[in-house]
Parts: C-alpha cells; sequence; structure tokens
C-alpha cells in the first residue's frame, strides 16, 4: 500500500532527492535520471495482488503462503509496507545498499519501526537467517541484471537462506526459484 | 518559415498511438492499462529509438522522462515500452 504522501517528507541530498510531482505524488529520483514514485500498483504488482497483471505475476503467488521475508532494494518501502501492514508478516528485513536512502527514512519515519533495515550490498551480504520469501528489488529493467548475477544470487540464498518451499523471487527480472 | 512556430512546423503527419501513463519501471508500464493517446514524428505505428513523442499533435509539449506502456489501439493492455529521456526522444523500445 501506497504512504500518505504528505507523511513523506521532501529532501535533498548527493544521490537522492524526494520531491512532490505537479500532481502532488511524492518521487523519489536517482541520479540517472532513474525514480520511484509512490504509488499503490508497484506492491500489488510485484506481489501479486492484480487480477488485471500478466500471467506471471497473477499466477506466481497463488497457492503461495508466507510470513517471513527478505527484501533487496528499499525506495520508499512500498513493497515492505505492504508485507507489514497488509499480509501482516512477521518478519520483514531490507537490506539496501544506498545509505543515503537509509538516511531518508530515518529522517522520514513513515516505515513501521517493525521493519528492520541492514546496510548492505545484496551480493555480497550473508546472514544465518531462514526466510519464506527473497525479494530481490534492487533493478529497473529486465537488463539490468545479468544472468550470471541471477545464478549468484540463488547459489548464495536458496539452499541457506530459504526454508523448504520458499521462494527467490526477482519481480522484474521475472524469476520465481523455489528451494525443492 | 521561421523557427518560431518550434514545432511540427513541416506539418508532417505525426502517427497517433496510445499508451500509459508514465511508470518508473516496464514490469509496472506493462502492466498498466492504457490511458491516453499521444503523437510520435516517426513512420511506424508505434514509436522508435530516435522519434520525439509529444501529447498532441500541434503541442510543442513533449512527454516527460520515464517509461511508458503503448499499443496502437485504445483498448487492451500495452504491446510494448518505451523510455523516453528529459527532452522526450525515445531511447529504448521493447515488447511487453
Amino acid at each position: 500500500m501506497k504512504f500518505i504522501d504528505t507523511d513523506l517528507q521532501d529532501y535533498a541530498g548527493n544521490e537522492i532527492t524526494v520531491f512532490k510531482n505537479k500532481d502532488n505524488a511524492t518521487i523519489m529520483e536517482f541520479p540517472a535520471g532513474s525514480w520511484l514514485d509512490n504509488t499503490n500498483f508497484y506492491a500489488k504488482l510485484f506481489l501479486g495482488k492484480c487480477d488485471a497483471c500478466t500471467d506471471f505475476y497473477k499466477d506466481s503467488f497463488k497457492d503461495f503462503t508466507y510470513n517471513s521475508v527478505l527484501v533487496a532494494g528499499l525506495g520508499f518501502g512500498l513493497i515492505p509496507n505492504e508485507l507489514d501492514k497488509v499480509n501482516n508478516c512477521s518478519k520483514i528485513d531490507v537490506v539496501e545498499i544506498n545509505q543515503e536512502v537509509i538516511d531518508y527514512h530515518n529522517i522520514s519515519k513513515h516505515l513501521s519501526s517493525e521493519i528492520n533495515i541492514i546496510k548492505h550490498d545484496i551480493f555480497e551480504y550473508t546472514t544465518e537467517e531462514k526466510y519464506d520469501l527473497i525479494i530481490i528489488d534492487i533493478i529497473w529493467e529486465e537488463e539490468d541484471m545479468s544472468e550470471a548475477q541471477v545464478e549468484l544470487l540463488t547459489s548464495k540464498f536458496m539452499d541457506k537462506n530459504l526454508n523448504k518451499e520458499g521462494v527467490l523471487y526477482i519481480p522484474v527480472k521475472k524469476k520465481w526459484l523455489v528451494n525443492k | 518559415m521561421s523557427d518560431w512556430y518550434g514545432y511540427n512546423k513541416d506539418c508532417a503527419p505525426w502517427t497517433l498511438f496510445y499508451r500509459t501513463f508514465a511508470q518508473s519501471k516496464g514490469s509496472l508500464a506493462c502492466n498498466k492499462a492504457i490511458e491516453i493517446w499521444s503523437y510520435h514524428t516517426g513512420s511506424g505505428t508505434l514509436p522508435a529509438v530516435n522519434d520525439i513523442v509529444y501529447t498532441s499533435p500541434t503541442s510543442p509539449t513533449t512527454l516527460t522522462s520515464g517509461t511508458y506502456g503503448m499499443r496502437t489501439t485504445s483498448v487492451g493492455s500495452p504491446t510494448n515500452k518505451f523510455v523516453v529521456n528529459t527532452s522526450g526522444v525515445v531511447t529504448s523500445t521493447s515488447a511487453c
């Protein structure tokens, strides 16, 4: 679920800028011109709650239940917020590489304190924790992540950090990899 | 003709197509409904790389930068997506 736009503070940093556009929607802009907006659709699509969406998103979550989630990539925190407020997940950890994005959240305080934010590069992050679902949401387009990087994440997390039948999910790459 | 006109001064026939509103990611653009029409300067039915996209056939206003879903008709889901830069120039296209 999206945040109330007035709860999201504006911010001007070196690596991100957060501002309201002409429609008063909140935008987080990154240096290369890429951006994120505070929208309901983001978490709905990527968490398979969109009936009119393409089969991959609609069908992947069918009959899949989960309670503990690791999310790589924070942005506004739309996915963690949906997992917390709507799905009522018991454990939500978020790995974010960009300190300024974390600083923004510390200032804006729009995310629940139940969500645990960890500063790290997901490709180098190691943990002993086990999850039902690991969501890799660190790219804008499919070509932003190579198959070698997918394999690296798979070999890193699949056996060690996913519960049986847990899933490594890379929505933009349309990857849904089950730990059999 | 003076450059004062600034846009479509040769009255070239721009091509009508349909699109979504701007999205931050291609996956979102491909899963949004088609909501509005636009015009592009290319010769294809849909915009291609280096075409410029305008909000109307007589408007100098280009699209804001972002990723959009598109199709040739107004009904249905996007068949393709495209990215425009801050000048309204298409920098990439691909199928949904």
